[in-house]
């Protein structure tokens, strides 16, 4: 026999068993109690909440044959042909493939005829926001007054998309994201009646990861079954997701902690190793902090998730350790990060960059941050860094010229500076920009030459200028002059003259064996 | 002009005009006002046979107007979506409609009553259509009721029904529904089949039954203002849950923020609820819980609440944050605010 997924053999049958809508099941219920069905019903709300099988339990409770308190009753000919789907009066319809005014015309020439073998016709649309405004404006009339023998559910998950003349015809019920707990209770139930080996604490991971939703659950539980005998542990639910274990944020906050840019360097060393998804880790983080934050504004009250108290104690013991203004600019700098990655794809740098400067909050010859001005007077300063693990920061005299990385990261404060005022035209502008010092102390922005469009516009633009002067004065602390070129109008760095010094060419002669060969 | 709801209200005791032409954005109103006209109007029994309906601006319905009734009583002839209202040089059908139905008001039917039903929700004063009408007050327009006449609505309807709606569960959904009587409608008739056989209806079976969605915002406000971190986190979730738009919360917490500014300079003045209620056009007990709100928050904090949802809003929109993260740090810090008040 065909295997049948766990979602789809563990679809409930009757509404006392559908979790987490019972707002919506008692309505229904009395609904059908009291014969006050309404003609069309719209059932809204993220994926994998419900709405198919609420709306699955209708048609059947509407032709079911037994008494009206009993309904579904899951016994009779109705009910079981409904359930197998094979009954002609229950039509589901995809409106994401049957979205032209020609399906609906069809549907509205079907409605006329009176159901073949039971109560009422059931028309079941499924992501009904889908549909043609032609094809809405074709079903509009029929919605209005349909006749007495048909039901119908619309389903979508963005019901904003729905025209108000639409939505104002049914019966409007919002599904809502399911309950950790409640997903991890489904879980669990279903674990036993398999007699699989599942620890609490990887459905708890299961039920989190599905973000509500009990078929992503269901279906995460599947292929966790799928991977073979024995107990699943946590671990292999994470490896599976590719997440990264709680003790990898543990000891990177541990690593925040104490300033020992060492160990998490090493951390980071390892989850490199490990081949994890570097997006993931940072969502992954942020959450983790943002429970530190939590328990840190509400004590032990705190709304985490604390499906083992030793993870609330763990939890409890950073709260204590690291400040809150610290915790909120983490936050703010793993947010931005994630953005970053997902636009560059740069992981393991972009990460790595942040979570150094958090270990080190006082960037060297930055001085100290200075917080806000509307929560200044309530923030904790930070206090000055102490890096075990690096070197001492160093003091540059404004007067001597930066380093080559020195001045990337210069230049990655004065991108920063220019998104943080807001500025985001001259970002974007000046995003395909490659840095360097010209021989006569000017910064070199130069752009490669699929870029053009970006340079006429810097060089034109002289509200951009006044704009980018700015931000170097903030940033170096003295005016910069600059200066824009093209790729073939760049010179050469300074300090580059031998191309061997360059650690990109030095590391590409030594991967391949080659050498320089001067062009004409 | 007279406005539905009034209208609505003395039909029954009043004589009915031979023309109405109805406008506004409230169509429950529209509907119940038609339904009422044809109450009145219409002989019962014979409703099947004197009420006819036509869609756009026909001539075929003034020729209907004039023709005797079946039976007893009048006829009532609907026009709906008609474009009587309409403008513009080169509207020509418009043009056409409105003369139409200028030269049936100078010489109405008395068999018949005219109801004109125009999908505009504001009829404009230039055009010389809209100035006979007035005169002959015969427009109607179907505006957007008061919180207190959407409450009574609310009332009267849950009472149609057998049922007793509390005040605060009244006030609860008609917020919600933000006075739209047919979502009100619907949200009761949901409310009402979640208590089952229950007479009263009470504001925790509405919380309950999920009625009135968006109304949480509110709720989320007031823990806010109130630096209630716990109670914010969790209508914050919840909201978050139902499947609310982060960006929805942030512009909801700044339009309730900006009242609570208001009402902070209104109380600064010297201002009484009541009158609070009349400048800022809210209802007295939604005035009692701003001037309560904005006097536990302080109106020194109230640019740097705003400041925090300004940089959230900036966050979710250029999608330098996740928006969940983004809505969350938001209400933690709007939290803070008050804590670091005390």
């Amino acid at each position: 026999m065909a295997y049948t997924a766990l979602y789809r053999e563990w679809r409930p049958q009757s509404f006392s068993e559908v979790v987490g809508q019972h707002h919506i099941s008692r309505t229904l219920l009395n609904a059908l109690k009291h014969d006050q069905v309404s003609h069309a019903y719209l059932f809204s709300g993220p994926r994998g909440t419900g709405k198919t099988t609420v709306a699955k339990l209708l048609a059947k409770a509407v032709n079911c044959l037994a008494a009206p308190g009993d309904r579904p009753c899951n016994a009779c000919p109705a009910c079981n042909s409904i359930t197998a789907g094979v009954s002609v009066d229950v039509q589901e319809m995809d409106a994401a493939s049957n979205r032209g005014i020609d399906e609906i015309r069809d549907l509205r020439d079907r409605v006329r005829y009176l159901p073949v073998e039971y109560r009422k016709k059931v028309y079941i649309i499924d992501e009904v926001h889908m549909l043609t405004e032609p094809a809405f404006n074709a079903l509009l009339k029929t919605l209005e007054e349909p006749p007495k023998h048909v039901l119908f559910i619309l389903a979508t998950t963005e019901p904003h998309k729905l025209p108000a003349t639409i939505v104002s015809r049914c019966q409007r019920f919002d599904f809502h994201r399911l309950d950790i707990k409640l997903i991890t209770d489904r879980l669990q139930q279903v674990v036993q009646a398999r007699g699989a080996n599942v620890t609490p604490a990887a459905l708890w991971t299961m039920a989190k990861a599905s973000e509500g939703a009990m078929r992503d659950a269901l279906s995460l539980l599947d292929q966790c079954l799928a991977m073979g005998a024995g107990v699943v542990d946590v671990g292999e639910v994470q490896g599976m997701l590719g997440q990264a274990g709680e003790d990898a944020f543990e000891d990177i906050c541990r690593a925040l902690v104490d300033r020992d840019l060492g160990r998490l360097v090493r951390r980071l060393e390892a989850i490199t190793a490990a081949g994890q998804d570097w997006r993931q880790l940072t969502l992954g983080l942020s959450q983790y902090l943002r429970d530190i934050l939590l328990v840190k504004l509400c004590g032990a009250e705190a709304p985490v998730d604390a499906h083992d108290p030793a993870r609330l104690d763990v939890l409890g013991h950073f709260a204590q350790a690291l400040p809150e203004s610290q915790l909120y600019q983490a936050l703010e700098t793993l947010a931005g990060v994630e953005e970053a990655i997902r636009r560059t794809g740069r992981g393991r740098l972009l990460l790595e960059l942040a979570l150094i400067k958090l270990a080190a909050p006082v960037f060297p010859g930055e001085g100290v941050p200075v917080p806000p001005p509307e929560v200044a007077q309530d923030r904790e300063v930070p206090k000055a860094p102490i890096p075990t693990g690096g070197t001492p920061p160093r003091e540059t005299p404004p007067s001597v010229r930066p380093a080559r990385d020195d001045l990337q990261c210069k230049w990655e404060a004065v991108m920063d500076r220019l998104k943080k005022s807001r500025q985001m035209s001259v970002h974007a502008t000046l995003q395909p920009v490659r840095v360097a010092w010209g021989e006569d102390e000017n910064l070199q922005l130069v752009y490669a030459r699929e870029y053009d469009f970006h340079k006429s516009r810097m060089e034109q633009d002289a509200a951009c200028h006044r704009v980018l002067e700015a931000a170097l004065r903030e940033v170096f602390g003295r005016p910069v002059t600059f200066k824009i070129s093209g790729e073939e109008g760049m010179q050469a760095p300074a300090g580059s003259c031998d191309p061997k010094a360059d650690p990109v060419v030095k590391l590409a002669l030594e991967l391949f064996d080659g050498e320089i060969i001067k062009g004409t | 002009m007279p406005r539905a709801m009034e209208l609505l209200r003395s039909m029954e005791r009043q004589t009915v005009r031979p023309v109405y032409v109805l406008f506004g954005p409230e169509h429950r109103l529209r509907d119940a006002l038609i339904d009422a006209i044809c109450r009145v109007v219409v002989e019962p029994g014979w409703e099947e046979m004197n009420v006819v309906k036509f869609s756009g601006d026909p001539p075929e319905c003034y020729l209907m107007c004039r023709t005797p009734p079946f039976g007893r009583g009048r006829r009532v002839v609907l026009c709906m979506d008609s474009q009587v209202l309409g403008g513009g040089r080169k509207d020509t059908a418009a043009a056409q409609a409105q003369d139409l139905l200028l030269r049936y008001l100078a010489q109405p039917s008395p068999y018949s009553c005219l109801v004109i039903s125009c999908p505009v929700d504001r009829a404009d004063q230039r055009l010389r259509v809209v100035r006979l009408l007035e005169e002959a007050e015969t427009l109607v327009e179907c505006g957007m009721p008061s919180t207190t006449e959407a409450m009574k609505w609310a009332t009267e309807y849950a009472a149609g029904r057998g049922k007793r709606l509390a005040k605060d569960a009244a006030a609860y959904i008609v917020e919600g529904c933000q006075r739209r009587l047919g979502d009100v409608e619907q949200e009761l008739d949901k409310l009402m089949l979640y208590a089952g056989d229950t007479k009263q209806l009470t504001l925790q079976e509405a919380r309950a039954a999920g009625a009135a969605r968006g109304v949480q915002v509110f709720e989320l406000t007031d823990a806010v203002t109130a630096g209630n971190e716990g109670q914010a986190w969790s209508v914050l979730q919840k909201l978050l849950r139902q499947g609310e738009a982060p960006a929805m919360i942030v512009f909801m917490l700044a339009r309730q923020l900006r009242l609570l500014w208001q009402t902070a300079r209104l109380s600064a003045q010297g201002k009484r609820p009541a009158t609070v209620a009349g400048i800022l056009k809210v209802p007295v007990f939604v005035a009692g819980r701003l001037v309560e709100g904005a006097a536990t928050i302080g109106q020194a904090r109230l640019p740097a609440a705003f400041r925090i949802l300004l940089e959230a809003d900036v966050a979710i929109k250029t999608g330098q944050m996740h928006e969940r993260q983004a809505v969350e740090l938001a209400t933690l810090k709007l939290c803070r605010l008050r804590v670091q008040r005390q």
